[in-house]
């Protein structure tokens, strides 16, 4: 068979020159697919808002996955914030201090259960992303993915756990408990700064730059 | 003098007599009396020195600062939260103060089972008085006995349940309420305060951020310590700390000491390293009252239950007839009852649900007491080293154990009734909630196997038992190693079972036992 016999009617539309600017339906077909998943791609992984994030352990889609878990799991109603408290974004910046300097392989476990939460739509056969959903959507897909059981519902348990790590950890918040906060901050008894308290421990330690004794 | 690693010009090497792997209560109180009987000393320590003049009693910095993986750390299926330390002083900066020896029943059934010949009970007696004065132990004054504890305890009186007042080791105390988040007033006698400075005075050296990997040793000879020094904000290492040492001693706690062991290959023909880890498992049960509670306020815990814990009835005789040995088997003889109280942050992440329910479980806050259910435990959990830094733990409650603790929660929500609670909610998924006159099965029928309910921990031991036979034992009753020489453990791994109640006073004890039999040798 001759190298012509062996085309595909698509690819003698080629040789004749017709279609849409010189293009073969088969290219046609396979460019809209590519432009296509293209564009799901950077729905589902780009295109993050350009917010200012100055996180030292969570990635800037992290971020706003943890901010998009807050919306839907802290207020009464999902996407009605409380007035009192830090902003989602907050939330989300109070974590990342939380979080730093945690082991290794905890630390791949939250990204693993970031990663499953804002793409965990996709075991639903969603399209859009979490952080693209509406804060009562994001909310479903959260107990979606709880009610799967074992290390599903860990993660759930562990986004719900982080949200609250940010959100309580911010004064405002502790009003609405009766709760009245640091005892250092409230008229009582001196902390220990005092110099005569503090000195004892600043003789122990060595000046900085200091070579240890025995050193080889 | 106190170094912190992370500024030392690496890598570098460093020679000592003597290097002391940990520094809470077992290694700072081994160090110090090691030091003071003439050896040259190094101290590793993987956390920061963290004095009273920068604990701000915020959990968001205070947790990080002072415990292992910022306070999350769980069992690898993630069922059981395990708080320990990682600081100057380990576990001893953040724990209750509370002060407990070892019960007569436990220490005859270790001398049955494991000889103890170097830790006969007049050692027990020497060794507990000398950190008792060290520790400045007392008993905490009934004035200083809080609401929430009160409650405990008019619970218990309309019940006719035994309760009592506990030892604790402050002075000065102020009744801040944060002695879980570090003492700002500096009022805890802890290893920081009280073995530190002597081994400081001793001419020990003491090196923070400093993570010991390995111990090094060849032809059944310990000879020093492969450690690495941490950047103390990512923790990752920044670069080789060696340490040459004729003697080591691991007081990295009983998860971190079987970690290091079994990542050093150290052999052990009886198995038992890493192998018989025991946590005190507890489970707690929420009250809400109808005026403030404000269970925050005060020393957190003051008065405890001994009415579900009878050591006899437990630890029978080895040569106990079959009916002693039946009713050790049955329910209700291993729960002590405890109030617990926690800061608004870790109480949020306790409390079951979201949105609003979370919402208008949390405004109860000020009205709630927590009593807590801790498990004299007997299950068996592991320890395994995960690569150079990490460790997994692993421990499910045995049917014998899971039937204790569900007895204890039990126990806990008729306890918070009878001191007037108007609701009690258990933390399970989803909430249970009780009010008065409920029938309590549904607490008994809670299937501990599903994460639907969080066990929480904060006593591990018993990991690297001692026991003066080789065949079952890794250690002898001095800490000492019984195949590599010169190799030493000192802390609550060495427990041969979990002991009942707060180790602290126990592991100092031992820490000074291991510390001199070590200068002795």
């Amino acid at each position: 068979m001759s190298e012509e016999e062996a085309k595909s009617p698509e690819d003698s539309e080629e040789a004749n020159g017709d279609g849409l600017l010189h293009m073969t339906r088969r290219k046609f077909l396979w460019l809209t697919g590519a432009g296509v998943v293209g564009a799901l791609a950077v729905g589902r992984f780009g295109c993050y808002s350009t917010e200012q994030w100055e996180g030292q352990v969570l990635a800037r889609w992290e971020a706003h996955t943890m901010a998009a878990a807050a919306l839907a799991l802290i207020p009464d109603e999902p996407g009605r914030w409380p007035t009192e408290g830090p902003t989602p974004w907050e939330v989300a910046a109070n974590v990342d201090r939380y979080l730093s300097g945690m082991p290794q392989a905890m630390l791949r476990e939250i990204r693993g259960m970031f990663v499953l939460i804002e793409q965990g739509t996709l075991l639903g056969c969603g399209i859009r992303r979490f952080t693209r959903l509406p804060a009562a959507k994001r909310l479903d897909v959260l107990l979606t993915i709880r009610d799967r059981g074992e290390m599903f519902a860990l993660a759930f348990e562990g986004i719900r756990a982080l949200c609250y790590v940010g959100w309580y950890q911010d004064d405002h918040t502790w009003q609405r408990l009766g709760y009245d906060g640091l005892m250092i901050q409230r008229e009582g008894p001196p902390a220990v700064p005092t110099p005569e308290q503090s000195a004892p421990y600043q003789e122990l330690v060595a000046e900085p730059g200091a070579v240890p004794r025995g050193v080889l | 003098m106190i170094y912190d690693a992370s500024t030392f010009d690496l890598p570098i090497r460093i020679k000592t007599d003597l290097c002391v792997i940990g520094s809470g209560a077992g290694g700072a109180a081994a160090a110090a009396v090691a030091a003071e009987l003439g050896l040259d000393v190094v101290v590793l320590e993987t956390g920061p020195f963290v004095p009273p003049s920068v604990m701000n009693q915020r959990e968001e910095d205070m947790m990080p600062a002072l415990l292992r993986a910022n306070g999350s750390q769980t069992t690898t299926d993630g069922r059981c939260t395990i708080i320990q330390g990682r600081a100057l002083g380990g576990s001893t900066v953040h724990n209750t103060n509370l002060c407990k020896r070892i019960p007569d029943a436990i220490l005859d059934e270790w001398e049955e089972t494991r000889g103890m010949k170097y830790l006969p009970r007049s050692r027990w007696e020497e060794i507990y008085q000398q950190v008792e004065a060290a520790l400045d132990v007392s008993p905490i004054e009934s004035h200083r006995v809080n609401h929430h504890n009160q409650l405990f305890q008019r619970g218990c009186e309309a019940l006719g349940w035994d309760s009592g007042g506990l030892l604790h080791n402050r002075n000065g105390c102020v009744e801040s309420g944060f002695c879980s988040l570090g003492c700002s007033y500096d009022a805890k006698n802890n290893a920081a305060k009280i073995y530190v400075p002597r081994i400081v005075e001793a001419d020990g050296q003491i090196f923070t951020h400093c993570q010991a990997v390995r111990v090094l040793h060849r032809d059944g000879k310990a000879y020093g310590v492969e450690a690495v020094a941490l950047e103390p904000t990512t923790r990752r290492s920044m670069g080789s700390v060696t340490i040459e040492a004729d003697q080591v001693c691991v007081s990295a706690s009983a998860t971190g000491t079987p970690a290091i062991l079994l990542r050093s290959d150290i052999p052990d023909p009886s198995g038992e390293t890493g192998n018989r880890l025991t946590i005190h498992p507890a489970l707690v049960a929420a009250g809400e009252f109808d005026k403030p509670v404000r269970g925050w306020e005060g020393i957190p815990q003051s008065i405890a239950s001994s009415e579900f814990l009878d050591f006899e009835a437990a630890h029978p005789p080895q040569d106990a007839g079959d009916a002693a040995r039946a009713r050790a088997e049955e329910v209700g003889h291993r729960t002590w009852l405890i109030p617990v109280f926690a800061h608004p942050m870790s109480t949020a992440t306790i409390m079951p649900g979201w949105g609003k329910e979370h919402r208008r479980l949390m405004e109860r806050y000020d009205r709630m007491a927590v009593f807590t259910a801790m498990v004299h435990d007997r299950s068996h959990g592991t320890v395994r080293p995960s690569g150079e830094l990490d460790l997994d733990i692993e421990w499910s409650p045995a049917e014998p154990d899971r039937r204790e603790l569900l007895f204890g929660l039990a126990r806990t929500a008729e306890l918070l009734f009878a001191a007037g609670a108007k609701r009690v909610f258990a933390p399970h998924r989803p909430l249970i909630e009780l009010e008065p006159g409920d029938s309590l099965s549904p607490l008994h029928d809670i299937d501990l196997t599903t994460g639907a309910i969080d066990l929480n921990a904060v006593h591990p031991m018993s990991s690297v038992p001692m026991g003066d036979d080789p065949s079952n034992a890794p250690v002898d009753s001095r800490g000492k190693h019984h195949h590599i020489d010169g190799l030493w453990v000192a802390d609550g791994s060495l427990f041969p079972t979990s002991i009942g109640g707060p180790p602290q006073l126990s592991i100092y004890a031992l820490g000074v036992h291991v510390g001199q039999s070590i200068a002795d040798l």
